[in-house]
Order: C-alpha cells, then structure tokens, then sequence
C-alpha cells in the first residue's frame, strides 16, 4: 500500500506548489469574506413567536425579503437552490480550471524518463494508475472543502442554518471531478497530449450536456402527456391529461382516441404551448396558466353521462369560462353543451345529483333546462341531444350553497362521502363538513386537526363511507374515522417528495397514497397488524412513474384500482385480500416520441454520466429538506427531482468503467 | 555504505566471479515491435540474445543506436514484455515484482517531478521501493553525500543542472541497497570530475558485491570498470566475454574487408629524410599518421612477427634513419568495438 499512497502523497505535493491552486483558494476567500458579513435576525411577535427574518449585511438592514416565512421554510429554500447556483456558477468554473490543470498530469507520468522509474519499482501496474488518478483528485479536494466547510460555517454561524449537504457536497464534487478526470486521464494514457485530453474532455461535456438536454425536452414533453386523471366507464377507462385533453382507450385499434382537444385558441397559442410542452413540466408548476381551473370527466348517474370541461388558453384579462362538456356513456362522443358557472373546481356526483362547488364555497345542483326545447321524458335522451346540438337546451346550476360558506383554496381541498352524503372541507389546519339538510347543503361541524406544522401547507384530502384521508406537502398522511377523529392515526412513507393524490377504496379496506415521485403507497386497513400499520410500496407496473390512481368498482361488486404509468399506460388491478390482481394493460403502440424516448433517449441518459445534474444530490441529502426533521416543508412547492441518485450511480459508474479501461491499457501496453 | 551485500560474508564478497550465482540469465531472448495502425510493419529489435551475468560482476552492455540495449534493459524491468525466450533477474521471472524489488534503476534521460527537491525526491522513490519514510531519512543524507548533492538537498529539481539529477537518480537507484544496479548511460551529461566519482561509486559497489548492468555509449567508461561486457548490433550478440579478450577474439573472428589486424601491429617513430624513410619502409603495408617540418614521422604498420619487426628495424637503421620510439598497440575496446558493429 505504502508506494501507491506514496503516489496521492506526491500528487498532493504537486498539487500544492502549483500558483494556479493558491490563485483559487485566494478567489474563494474573497467570495467566502464577502459572504460573512450577510446574516439574519428573526422577527418576532408579542408572544415571542417568529414570524419572519430580516437580513443584514453587517449593521446595514436589507430590503424585506422573507419577511413571512419560518427560518424553517428559510432554510429548506436555502438549501433546496444554493446547490443549484454553486452547481452552475462556482463549481463549473472551479471543475473547468482543475481539468486544464490537472490535464498534464497523465501525459507527464508518461514521459519515457519518468514512466520507466516508475515501472521499474515494485508497483503495479493498474496499482500505479489508479493512485495516479486518485492523486489528480487532490486538486479539487483542497478547492471543494475550503469552498464548502466555509460555506458551512458560514450558512450555520450567520443564517443558523447547519446543513449536512455543503459538507457532503466535498466528496460530492470530487467525484464529479473524477468523472470528467477518468476522461482526461484516458485521453493522457492514449495520446500523451494534454491539449488533446482537455479538448476531449471538453467534448464529453458537450455530449453529457446534449443527451442531458435531449432527455430532459423529451422527458418534459412526456410528463406534460401523462394521465392526470382516470374514469372507468362500463367496459372501457376515460382519461386526461396534463393540458386536458381527453381520451377514451379504444380496443380495437389500441390506442387511445382524442375526445376533447385542449382549446389552445389560434395558431401562435397553439405553438407557444407546443414549445413549452418540451420545455416546462406543467403539472409541476403550481401556478401554469389555466391549469387550476380543469374539471374532470364525472359520472352523470342521474343521465348515463359523462361530464367534463377542457382547458382554454388563458388570455390576458379574460373572462375564465369553463365550457361545459358531455357525452352518452355509450358513445362517449363529447360536445359542448354550455358552461360552468364561475370558479368551478369540483364536481361531485351525489345523492342528489351532479354537484358542482366553486372556490368561493358555492354549491351548485346541476339540472337540466327542460323548458326551452321539446325534449323526451327520458333524461339521457335529453343529455345525448344536448351533446350532438348545444342549442336545443342547456344545464342549469340551482344553489344549493350552505348558508355560512367559506373559501375553498383548492380543488384538492374537498371530498365527499356519497355514504353519508356528506362533504367535508379542509381549511388551515380544519376540517368543514358539510352536511345535506332538506334541499341544500348545511355546515354541520369544525375539527381543528391540532396540526404542529404550517397549516397553509398544501393538502390532499379524501373521504370515502366513514373515512377521511388527509395528506400535506411534507408528505404526512393522517386517516381516521369520521366519529372518532380524535384518534387519527398518523403515517409519513416518504418525507422527500410531495403528495399528488390520496384514495379511498369503495369499500373503505385501501388507503392509497400518490407522491409527485410517482411512488404509490397503500395501506390495507385489514391487514393493519400484518402490515406494521405502515404503508407499503405495492408492486405495480411502472411503479415510481406513476401519475395517478383510481379505485372503481365493477359490476360483479368487486372492487378494482386503475393506475396510469410512464405517461399513458394504464392498468387495471382487482382488488384480492391483500394483493392485486392484474386484471388489463392498456399499452398503445407509440408514436416517434415516445418510442424515442422510451427505447433511445431514456436507457442511454439512464446510462450516461450526469456531472451537471449533482445538485440533485446534494438537494436530496440535505437535512433542511427532509420533513422528518423540518416538518414546515411544503415539498409541493419545491422542484421535484427525480430519481436523485441516478447523476451519483451513473457518474461513478462511467467513472469505475473509464478507469478500468485505462487499467486494462495501461497494464498490457509496450512502454 | 550499509548494503546488503556488506552483509554477505567476505568469502561470498570475494569469491571467484565464477562460483557465484546468476543475476542476470538472458536465453533466446526476442522482441518484435509492430508499428503503423492499418499496415502493421515489424520490426525485430532483439533476436534470440543470450548471455549471462554472475552476482558482483560489473557488466558492460554496449552496441550503437538502435541495437537493442534499452530493449534489452526494458525487457528485464517488465516495462515492456518479451516476444520469444526467457530471461530472469536474481532467479526471479524478469519484469516480476518480486525480481524488480530486489532491482535499482538509473533510467536514460531521467525525469524528475518538478515541484520535488532532493529530499523529497528519494523519499517518494524510496516510499515506491517499498522503504518507510523513517528508514528514507536515516539513510538519505549519506546518501547525498556519496553523490555530492548534500548541499543542494533542499533546491528543487527543476533548478537542477542534468549532471545533478543524474547524480540524484543514481541515489534513487541505491537507496533501497539493492542487489543489482541497471544503470542505462551513467555518466550521460556529467563532466569528467562526476564521471570519474561515478567510477569511484561502482568500483567501491562492486567491492561491496553489487552487481552492477552498464548500459554506456562511452567506451572509455566501459572498459575502466567493466570485468565483461555484451556487444549488441541490430538486436543481435556479436560479443560477450571479458574486456581483457576482446582483442583476442577479434583477430581470431574471419574478416573479409581488412586483414589489417592479422598480425603485430607496431607504432613506430622515426627522424630522417623523407625519401629515406620511404625506402626504408618499401615493402611494407603502412600509415604514416603525422608527419612534422623537421623530418619526424610516426607510422604505424602491421607485420608478421617480431623477426619482421628486427628486419625492420635493421633496414631503417642501414638506412640512416633514427627510430625515436617503437610499441606494440594494443587493440582498444573502441577499436573492437567499431571493428564488430561496422
């Protein structure tokens, strides 16, 4: 062991008499002096309760920036995009200097008066290049841990914040380093040229960042594909998507068929969405024009129909109408049959009839104006004229609005329990039900949920027969019996991802927990004891890419889950004891794009090196953005990474290949 | 010098060359490069060479550019592989690790890292050798001494002239006091001051029992301090053997272009006319190889025995020319030398 630590001990040495390595550390004081001086102070209320944070540069007060968010919530933004700025802009011109430093270490091991020494010592071979390149990593060690212990101590002395990611960071870079490295020191080994090695290295980089781009306009475009939502309507499933478009699965040619186009208005609406659906994923961003505003295809039980809305492009100062739309359960052909009234978010299909709620806390009875066209007695009848001819008749919307209303945030915010004919609503931290009472709804009572985190966190709430539901941004889930919420039993599967969608089955045995991370959970209330009371990570199709759920029931009674994956595949499972049971696979053939993406582009950005993208890392491993220990994180407000180890596993795996392929050159090669 | 070989019992130390084991066996030994990337030329720069060289010994390898020395030298160090035959190093398979720890090199055109003084140096080559910092910094000031960088100890190598790194890789090679020293043109870019310390170094490691594997252009160097030596030719063994029989082998080995050494080879000097000295040496197959203003001539010719040489003399005498000196010469390493390769 001696001679090859003899070797790092020596790049050490070498690393240290050169000017280019004490000009960096010089550059890094400066940013590090400059930095100190900034540090914050919380405000405080009358009860001695934090409200806020106001910063200074050393005595001088700073402009009010944060003065509404918890040193909490501070941190996990701190440490959620401090990495990607010293990602892009330190770190990048750090990395770029070390590779034309470092680039003629190798070519000078392999100078014939220097190499012959070498080989002429009891080392060997592969011995002697892996210490050699081990020691080609010193460089950036002595940069990234000045770099980041004084970012460290920085971020912990001034702004409070002790996070373990700038420490982890250090080895991090490193190995981000080592891959570009491996290159440069393969490069060296071949051709002994060290312009050639930068040149070549610089050529990686290029092609890391064309697959990196490519990926990501593809994998951006199938994320603003996928099923956001799935109905099951007698033999077939509708579904729709992230612009809202709506498709119903046809067997016979097994693909899915457009019902309802998203109305993207003229030609130049039309292309502007087409480039942003390979460039921003929509479902990820909270505030995506329009996107707040769809309706999902609902059951019409009342008229055999299927009810939804689609998406209009969002225009300056425009109204905001929501086109109503229908169609027969049988032909599932959709038409325009009128318009929602205003700010609806929800629709509910209810003892009553087809319910529709606004975010002002409106409830609205869906009926059909029978009076201003002759139509038949039979309602679906009616329902399917109104579909093929919007003029013969249009809906109407009774209110049927509690007396004491109240905002409601968001769509999400709501469930029904048609069991009870109940709603229930949740606002900051409380729960609203909302009961019928003669021919409109009542509220009915308040439960405060006691929550010891922010309570204007996003949430997800379902209620099926006596059950409710509740999931938050920080990944907490709660479920408890109706009667008895006292005693609610609290679960957390993840704590790195935010919540997409929660469930109840029909028969309220399954709970089922979504996380933007596409990871579904359940809990089989039955089986509580087998299962440690803990959710599990059911074995599905396309498990970790999935978008979202469903649970139905068939005719027979027996209960089922729909679960939609990899962007449009959808699958049905029955519902057996404790497993699941596949039941259908709904596949289409795809077209360029996705068999492009899924075939091409996916498996060889899976494979290839990502030393761009190890911020993820360093995100991931940092202690402000786990909810575990900081439960006032709203990761539903956070970018969300995916797959965040993929850039660690790939990069040291290209690594650990280029190094042994220059082991293996090194080792058989005439010197 | 604490070595190992001080450590061998003076009968081992001074025993016949010949009883003592086999440092260095070479046996058919062959190397074939191949050059180009699509039309692949060979290029043979050893064929079958075999030789041996005995523990103490201090052997020369010698041959003109090209010949295969280095080959030879790289083969035994397992820095480049070997295409037929065998060869080992104190009985260990040649380019073995076990072989190379037993081994210290010189190499040609030695590099040293830049940013190493000569401490540092022999600390980070005594550390590849396998020898504990501890034991490098007992033993380096010594060390130093020996090859006159005690002083400059502390300057980094860049500032070193090439004499002083050749000096510094000399120290390198004996730090781990090694069994056999291979050391690829010593004496390369040192002035005749270094190069005679250099002599006084392998005289006084070959009193110690080192074997020592001279590969040296210059021939002077050679045969001062060389008890046998291997002529390389386009990767062929023209000769092995002792200094002191190269002549021998030379006038015995067929030659077809010169007859010249076929015989005793006199250097004579004479005063006298010009035409006289002509006359005298009418006959006789001759060089003269100066001739002076004041009628001093210095010839040097080759003849049959030394009745040849008394005719002669008397004939120069009867002559009336006056021989000033007369002496045998000896054939020189250089001249067998430039006689095998040529």
């Amino acid at each position: 062991m001696r001679p090859y630590l003899a070797i790092i001990k020596d790049s050490f040495r070498a690393a240290m008499a050169s000017r280019v390595l004490f000009f960096l550390l010089l550059l890094i004081t400066c940013l590090l002096v400059a930095l100190a001086p900034l540090h914050l102070q919380p405000i405080t209320d009358a009860d001695g309760k934090t409200t806020g944070l106001d910063f200074y540069y050393a005595i001088w007060k700073l402009p009010a920036m944060f003065n509404d968010v918890t040193h909490q919530q501070f941190a996990s933004m701190v440490t959620s995009y401090l990495p990607v700025y010293f990602d892009k802009f330190v770190m990048s011109i750090g990395l770029l200097i070390a590779i034309i430093v470092t680039a003629n270490m190798i070519p000078e091991t392999f100078e014939p008066g220097s190499l012959n020494l070498l080989l002429s010592k009891p080392v060997s071979r592969w011995g002697l290049y892996t210490a050699k390149f081990f020691g080609g990593c010193v460089f950036i060690l002595l940069l990234a841990g000045y770099l980041f212990l004084g970012v460290w101590l920085w971020l912990g002395l001034a702004m409070g914040i002790w996070d373990r990611a700038m420490l982890l960071s250090i080895p991090l870079y490193v190995i981000v380093f080592a891959i570009y490295f491996s290159v440069s020191a393969l490069v060296g080994l071949l051709w002994r040229s060290p312009i050639l090695a930068v040149i070549l290295t610089g050529c990686f980089w290029a092609f890391c960042f064309v697959i990196g781009s490519t990926y990501g306009a593809f994998h951006t475009k199938m994320r603003n594909s996928e099923w956001i939502h799935l109905l099951p309507v007698e033999e077939t499933v509708v579904v729709s998507d992230v612009l809202h478009q709506v498709s119903v699965w046809d067997a016979t040619q097994q693909k899915w068929l457009t019902k309802i186009d998203a109305d993207l208005g003229g030609d130049e609406e039309k292309m502007a969405m087409g480039i942003q659906a390979y460039m921003v994923p929509m479902r990820d961003v909270p505030s995506a024009p329009g996107l707040h505003d769809f309706l999902a295809p609902t059951h019409d039980a009342e008229r055999n129909q299927v009810i939804a809305s689609r998406y209009k492009f969002a225009k300056l100062f425009s109204s905001g109408k929501q086109p109503l739309w229908t169609a027969s359960e049988s032909t599932l052909d959709f038409a325009e049959a009128g318009a929602f009234p205003r700010e609806t978010i929800k629709m509910f299909e209810t003892r009553q009839g087809l319910v529709v709620v606004t975010s002002s806390g409106d409830f609205f009875l869906m009926t059909l104006e029978k009076d201003s066209s002759p139509v038949s007695d039979d309602a679906s009848d009616d329902a399917e004229k109104l579909a093929s001819n919007p003029s013969v008749g249009s809906f109407k919307f009774e209110p049927i609005s509690p007396t004491n209303r109240g905002l409601i945030a968001d769509a999400d915010h709501i469930a029904y329990s048609s069991q009870r004919d109940e709603f229930v609503i949740y606002r900051n931290g409380k729960l609203n039900f909302v009961s019928a009472e003669a021919d409109r709804y009542q509220a009915s009572r308040e439960f405060d949920l006691k929550l010891d985190f922010d309570v204007s966190m996003t949430a997800r709430i379902e209620f099926v027969g006596d059950r409710v539901l509740v999931a938050w941004g920080n990944g907490v889930v709660r479920s408890a019996n109706v009667d008895q919420l006292e005693s609610h039993i609290e679960y957390q599967p993840e704590s790195r991802s935010g919540i997409r969608e929660v469930g109840i089955s029909m028969g309220g045995r399954y709970l089922a927990v979504l996380y933007r991370n596409g990871n579904l959970w359940f809990l089989d209330l039955e089986n509580e004891q087998k299962n440690k009371k803990e959710f599990q990570l059911a074995s599905l199709t396309g498990q970790g890419h999935i978008s979202t759920f469903t649970f139905s029931k068939i005719s027979d009674g027996s209960e089922t889950i729909w679960v939609a994956d990899n962007s449009d595949r959808a699958t049905c499972y029955g519902l057996v004891g404790a497993g699941f049971e596949k039941q259908t696979r709904l596949a289409p053939v795809g077209g360029w794009v996705e068999n492009g993406y899924r075939y091409l582009i996916r498996p060889l950005y899976t494979i290839c090196p990502k030393p761009g993208e190890f911020y993820k890392v360093v995100s991931h491993l940092s202690s402000s953005g786990d909810t575990r220990t900081n439960r006032d994180i709203d990761l539903n407000q956070t970018l969300e990474a995916r797959d965040p180890w993929l850039p660690l596993w790939s990069g040291l795996g290209f690594m650990l290949v280029t190094l042994f392929l220059g082991c293996l050159i090194f080792q058989f090669r005439d010197y | 010098m604490n070595t190992k070989a001080q450590l061998m019992s003076d009968n081992d130390a001074h025993a016949p060359v010949e009883t003592k084991p086999l440092a260095i066996v070479a046996e058919g030994l062959s190397k074939t490069y191949s050059e180009g990337t699509i039309f692949r030329k060979k290029f043979n720069a050893l064929k079958e060479v075999s030789f041996q060289v005995r523990e103490g010994e201090v052997f020369g390898l010698l041959g003109p550019n090209g010949a295969g020395k280095t080959t030879f030298i790289k083969i035994l160090l397992g820095i480049i592989g070997k295409s037929a035959g065998s060869a080992s190093l104190l009985g260990k398979p040649a380019g073995s690790r076990a072989g190379r720890r037993m081994v210290g090199y010189l190499p040609e055109h030695l590099r040293i890292p830049p940013h190493l003084n000569a401490n540092s140096a022999l600390e980070y080559y005594g550390n590849l050798s396998n020898l504990p910092s501890r034991t490098v910094r007992t033993k380096r000031t010594e060390l130093l001494q020996l090859v006159g960088l005690a002083d400059r100890a502390n300057d980094r190598c860049k500032k070193y002239s090439k004499g002083m790194l050749q000096r510094l890789g000399l120290a390198q090679a004996m730090l781990h006091e090694p069994r056999l020293l291979i050391l690829d043109e010593p004496t390369d870019g040192l002035d005749p001051g270094a190069r005679a310390e250099m002599r006084q170094i392998i005289k006084r490691l070959k009193a110690t029992g080192v074997t020592i594997f001279l590969n040296s252009h210059l021939l002077q160097e050679v045969e001062l301090v060389c008890d046998r030596v291997a002529i390389l030719n386009e990767g062929q063994l023209r000769y092995c053997g002792n200094v002191s029989d190269i002549g021998d082998f030379i006038k015995s080995r067929p030659s077809e272009t010169d007859d010249a050494l076929d015989g005793l080879l006199i250097v004579l000097e004479v005063t006298g006319d010009p035409d006289a000295v002509n006359a005298g040496f009418e006959g006789q197959t001759f060089a003269v190889t100066e001739h002076e203003a004041n009628g001093n001539f210095t010839v040097k010719l080759t003849v049959a025995d030394q009745a040849a040489i008394d005719e002669l003399v008397d004939r120069l005498r009867d002559a009336n020319i006056s021989i000033r000196s007369l002496r045998r010469e000896r054939i020189t390493l250089e001249d067998a030398f430039l006689e095998i390769v040529k």
